[in-house]
């Protein structure tokens, strides 16, 4: 019977996933092709983050946002869910096959992303801090649990497919512009220039100080590791939570 | 029904003037050699020749497969057929489709769908297409998607008849219906065709759902037309003659079918309905139902394909 | 037909103007902010200049005038667009949108004109907010940094890709008639041709080119006329052929040392002349437009052919 499912899974998604892996494939094969990184900097940094964004766009607009709402607006979830497999359980083992499949392509992607990047820009944002394969991977399960979410909430397909979108985007943005510099505390420095070489400033204040600079939070550049690994479980945390929401959503509505 | 019997044997060889004039003979569609192939092949019309008569309620009869729906969608301009024409009265037809799967917008309510029948024609009659609605007790501010199915048939009847149609194809009408909504449908329909001078061809494969709405049939098979002309036409034509065992019946007709059951034959004659062929004992005659008749000419059909 | 495509759209339309809107309402915020600094810059010392006290603002700026402005245009195409004739065939309702007295082609006609005009109204008011920032931009570029934060002709770029995307919705819901497939496909099809506009936007013409002898590694970009755009920058060897930089230059502790010794006399920069960015950049945004005619006219004729004539 779960065998029956994910047949069934592949059939419905099919055009999605193989998308989804010809996307993973080409991008993998740019990268591996690229030698010298160093002199194409410009198109590099396109690919190996254009890459993985692509692949997290696709996934949570194009597979999880019409997940639900396509049985719903085709009538189809009488058929899907009057079976022996609770609709629970159906979504639970839909999730299942369709969440380890595109974790996967996103493991891949960015896990040459990583070996590639190049690193010359600034370290606590796009590509170098995103790049890192974990934080990726969890924008993609946040993406797919979103959409689903939103999708079994709105059960239209369009209004999921848009809001999943602005939301995915909003909420990314307001992490890496406003959350991110404040994982941990920053350190302060009274000026730019006593500010220690590897690090990265958060925040100016201005003021009565040489160039008008009365004092500067700076977050060391060794922390990127570990703020990293806080963004991924940030994120993934983002995604269990929306996970669980559509799983309610869709047994409430549970008949039986 | 007499003079209908008359206009139909007029209508068999329409003149130039009878269309100029538009008058009651005319008809309102004319099909002239009309063939469509699908994708793969599949020849859903074959070499289709067939018309309707204005000012009548025409239904088009076929088993499933039949053509009937691509016949209608080719009406409706929906379809381009493969070869062949579709030829509307002089000066016009307004025609308006009511497709089997009911499109309505789900997310609008009846309201809004009438609103839009409005926006996307220059002639509309809200008063006649609400009226149908509050017949029908259709909430009118409920979305469209949420409706039975029978009430997504009515609000696609409403709208349909809001456009004023001159010429209304419905699509297996009743399918969605009860069977008190049937009648009521029928009934109402008859008269929005009495007030309204309008022709209504309506395909169905359900030929009890006819008896007492249709006046002219249209029977299709494979693609073809098999048979046609006015209702009570063909049911004083058509007899079934019973007697011994026989190889034919010493009798004037066409036969339409025969059948043998132990020492019994029975023969489905068509004739000359002013002078049906007269027999002798032990022959006996009875008449045909409208049902009789279609399935023997389908079966005779299908004997001849095979 | 005004009522219809508003009722149909409604939250598509409400959807992108709010998103347009707070584009607009950012952009405009901005262009204060950018004014502050450069006012008082030009009264005080700036350490390094606007260019430096921006650099956070700017890089912001870069990527919401060429990545989230452009990604709203987008969704014109792929909400409003890809939709408009797919979801009537999915849902089959264009059995009923096309058999009423309007004929099919001007149901599309009206719906292409009004949303058409929608998207040229939301793009070309966005553009309009933009000027104040994009003036102020102009000014902080001036300072010297060398690298403008926008195109020149951004506003035109913006409603060309919003009519373009839209057009490419519209005939991709035509052709491949499922909304799903078509969205996606504007999407793909939106960005490859926002990556070729972007990368071609100052090719339309042939640039000019500044040699530094010897070469530079990184080519000194003040010494080109005030509002150039660069188009490339190369390193040439003795004969004049391009040659890439070398991975040992690149990491080399005094590359203008190491690119003679590696046989590099010359660096080039190609740039266009002010003069002409604008020009090159509104040859770009008017291939855009040409290529949405030719979607509509596609779009048209797939409508029209699938219902019969007359």
């Amino acid at each position: 019977m779960n065998l029956a499912l994910a047949q069934l899974t592949w059939r419905q998604h099919r055009a999605v996933l193989i998308t989804g892996l010809a996307w993973t494939l080409l991008v993998s094969g740019c990268l591996l092709a690229i030698s010298d990184t160093s002199s194409l900097a410009g198109p590099v940094e396109t690919v190996t983050i254009g890459g993985p964004t692509v692949l997290t766009l696709l996934v949570g607009l194009f597979l999880a946002a019409p997940l639900l709402p396509r049985e719903y607006e085709q009538g189809t979830y009488v058929f899907a869910w009057s079976q022996d497999v609770t609709a629970s359980r159906w979504l639970r083992l839909k999730v299942g096959y369709l969440l380890s499949a595109v974790l996967l392509m996103s493991v891949l992607i960015s896990a040459l992303h990583d070996l590639r990047a190049s690193p010359v820009s600034h370290p606590f944002s796009m590509p170098m801090f995103e790049g890192f394969a974990p934080v990726q991977v969890a924008y993609v399960a946040f993406a797919f649990a979103l959409g689903l979410a939103l999708g079994a909430l709105t059960r239209r397909t369009l209004l999921a497919m848009g809001l999943t979108l602005v939301g995915f985007l909003v909420v990314r943005a307001f992490v890496a512009a406003v959350c991110r510099r404040f994982y941990l505390p920053p350190l302060h420095a009274a000026n730019l220039e006593v500010m220690p070489r590897d690090s990265t400033a958060v925040g100016i204040q201005f003021g009565a100080g040489p160039h008008g600079i009365a004092g500067v939070d700076y977050q060391p550049n060794d922390r990127v590791p570990s703020f990293q690994w806080i963004e991924t479980g940030l994120f993934l945390t983002l995604a269990a939570g929306l996970l669980v929401l559509a799983w309610w959503l869709v047994r409430r509505r549970e008949v039986r | 029904m007499g003079d209908q019997a008359e206009d139909l044997l007029a209508g068999s060889s329409i003149s130039a003037e009878d269309l100029l004039a538009g008058s009651s003979t005319s008809t309102a569609v004319t099909v002239e050699r009309l063939a469509k192939r699908y994708r793969g092949g599949v020849w859903a019309l074959d070499d289709c020749t067939l018309s309707v008569p204005s000012g009548r309620v025409a239904a088009l009869v076929g088993m499933n497969g039949a053509g009937k729906t691509t016949l209608l969608s080719i009406m409706a301009g929906l379809l381009r057929p493969t070869s062949g024409e579709v030829r509307l009265r002089e000066g016009g037809e307004r025609v308006s489709l009511v497709a089997q799967d009911r499109p309505l917008y789900r997310s609008f309510t009846p309201a809004e769908m009438l609103m839009a029948g409005r926006q996307l024609n220059e002639v509309w009659d809200q008063e006649r297409a609400v009226r149908w609605l509050r017949r029908f007790d259709i909430p009118l501010d409920r979305p469209c998607g949420k409706l039975s199915g029978g009430q997504q048939a009515q609000v696609s009847f409403a709208v349909a008849l809001g456009a004023r149609p001159s010429l209304l194809l419905l699509d297996e009408p009743l399918a969605n219906l009860d069977p008190l909504a049937r009648r009521e449908v029928t009934r109402e329909l008859l008269a929005e065709v009495v007030d309204g001078d309008m022709t209504v061809l309506m395909s169905t494969h359900v030929i009890a759902e006819l008896v007492g709405v249709a006046d002219y049939l249209l029977l299709l098979a494979r693609g073809r037309l098999l048979l046609d002309g006015d209702v009570d036409e063909l049911l004083a034509a058509h007899r079934h003659y019973s007697g011994p065992r026989a190889q034919a019946p010493l009798l004037f007709g066409e036969v339409v079918q025969a059948k043998h059951v132990g020492s019994t034959s029975t023969y489905l004659v068509r004739a000359d309905p002013e002078h049906p062929p007269v027999v002798e004992e032990p022959w006996t005659v009875r008449p045909a139902t409208l049902e009789d008749l279609v399935v023997a000419h389908l079966e005779s059909s299908r004997a001849v394909a095979a | 037909m005004l009522w219809l495509t508003w009722r149909q759209h409604r939250v598509a339309v409400i959807g992108t103007a709010l998103g347009f809107l707070a584009l607009s309402i950012y952009l405009l915020n901005c262009s204060g902010q950018v004014g502050e600094v450069v006012d008082s810059c030009a009264q005080h010392d700036c350490q390094a200049g606007p260019g430096f006290a921006l650099t956070e603002l700017l890089a912001t700026l870069r990527s919401v005038l060429w990545v989230i402005a452009p990604g709203l245009a987008a969704l014109i195409g792929v909400f409003w667009g890809a939709p408009l004739v797919a979801r009537e065939f999915e849902q089959r309702t264009h059995q009923f949108a096309w058999t009423q007295d309007r004929s099919a082609t001007r149901w599309l006609g009206a719906k292409t004109a009004w949303l058409g005009g929608a998207a040229v109204l939301l793009t070309g008011l966005t553009g309009l907010a933009a000027q104040p920032l994009l003036h102020r931009l102009d000014q902080v570029d001036a300072g010297g940094s060398g690298l403008h934060p926008a195109p020149t002709a951004w506003a035109q770029m913006l409603v060309a890709l919003a009519v373009f995307g839209f057009a490419l919705g519209v005939a991709a819901g035509a052709l491949v008639r499922r909304t799903l497939p078509a969205m996606a496909i504007t999407a793909v099809g939106f960005l490859g041709a926002y990556a070729a506009t972007m990368r071609l936007r100052l090719s339309w013409l042939p640039p000019e080119r500044h040699l530094f002898s010897p070469a530079t590694a990184a080519p000194d970009l003040a010494v080109l006329p005030r509002g150039s755009e660069v188009v490339e920058t190369g390193y040439l060897d003795a004969a004049g052929t391009p040659k890439r930089l070398t991975e040992v230059c690149f990491y080399s502790a005094a590359p203008e040392d190491c690119l003679p010794q590696h046989g590099i006399p010359h660096s080039y920069v190609d740039y266009q002349p002010p003069d002409r960015v604008l020009l090159v950049e509104l040859v770009g945004a008017g291939v855009l437009l040409v290529l949405a005619a030719g979607l509509f006219a596609l779009a048209w004729y797939l409508v029209r052919r699938s219902v019969q004539v007359g």
